[in-house]
């Protein structure tokens, strides 16, 4: 194992997630015990994942924003109901006595 | 910047011959790095805290009680040490949870504690500071466990772009937490 390794793998997270096959895990501590940057990247990961479990509400928050493409047919239905509405409004009042 | 290999020989050397800094710079290197074994091994924080406290100054007894030197680093013979030791701990802790809630053996260093909240706090302010879409990402990664596919679909990026958001944003993050990791390690801190 060496850092290249474990990078393009993304054996650090993996390791957190505990993904890794027990000869994995093996490997990769053997690894980090002596390299202070995968064991950073290991702390790193370990630390934001405790953290966002931690306040997970803004998690789904976030995961559920709609994406562009909705967004932009929920801004056009928004404008054809307020254009429905004023053209509504509009009628009733020039028709109104 | 040192020599890692030279600096572990000279460390084990130093705690045979029971000088107490290499005690503390042993501690220092190494809690962290058992510390998060146990978390990856347990999946209890509160008893890998406990564990590793235990696991850590019962390996350096071992070191430091040990009179012929392995041909492994330093490293190595730590890592050795500290999954037997987390794994007969882990099991201690199992029994005593089975007929009381009596503790582990108590072994208190409250400057580890400390930094371990000074570590949160720092992850916490990082977090912050973070992007929406960067925290996004990294939430839907390692807590819900998802792939870059997975969340391109979600927040209608291409795969290849979360991944690099991803990978920027876990840079940054081991960049700022690094010198945390680093506290008190092998240059005395």
């Amino acid at each position: 194992m060496d850092c290249g390794r474990a990078e393009s793998d993304g054996t650090a997270e993996r390791y957190v997630l505990g993904r890794l096959t027990a000869t994995e895990v093996e490997e990769f501590e053997s690894h980090y015990f002596d390299c202070d940057e995968c064991f950073a990247t290991v702390e790193a990961l370990r630390a934001v994942k405790c953290q966002l479990e931690k306040d997970r509400q803004s998690v789904p928050q976030l995961a559920q924003r709609p994406n562009p493409t909705t967004r932009w047919w929920l801004a056009l239905a928004a404008a054809v109901v307020a254009t429905s509405a004023v053209s509504i409004l509009v009628a009733w009042v020039l028709c109104s006595p | 910047m040192e020599t890692p290999v030279a600096t572990a020989e000279n460390l084990a050397e130093r705690i045979r011959a029971g000088d107490r800094v290499a005690a503390l710079e042993f501690v220092s290197r190494f809690y962290r790095r058992i510390l998060i074994m146990a978390r990856i091994r347990l999946r209890d924080e509160h008893l890998a805290m406990r564990v590793a406290m235990s696991a850590t100054v019962e390996v350096l007894r071992r070191l430091r009680d040990r009179n012929e030197l392995s041909q492994q680093t330093l490293a190595s013979e730590v890592l050795c040490e500290a999954r037997r030791v987390v794994d007969d701990l882990a099991a201690e802790a199992d029994d005593r949870a089975e007929s009381s809630r009596e503790p582990l053996r108590q072994t208190t260093v409250p400057d580890l504690v400390t930094r371990e909240f000074e570590h949160e706090a720092r992850v916490r302010q990082i977090l912050d500071a973070a992007r929406p879409v960067d925290r996004a990402i990294l939430g839907m990664s390692l807590v819900e466990g998802m792939g870059t596919a997975e969340i391109g679909g979600r927040l209608g990026m291409r795969p290849e772009r979360v991944r690099r958001r991803k990978s920027r944003a876990v840079k940054r993050l081991r960049i700022a937490v690094q010198p945390l990791t680093r506290v008190g390690s092998m240059d005395g801190g």
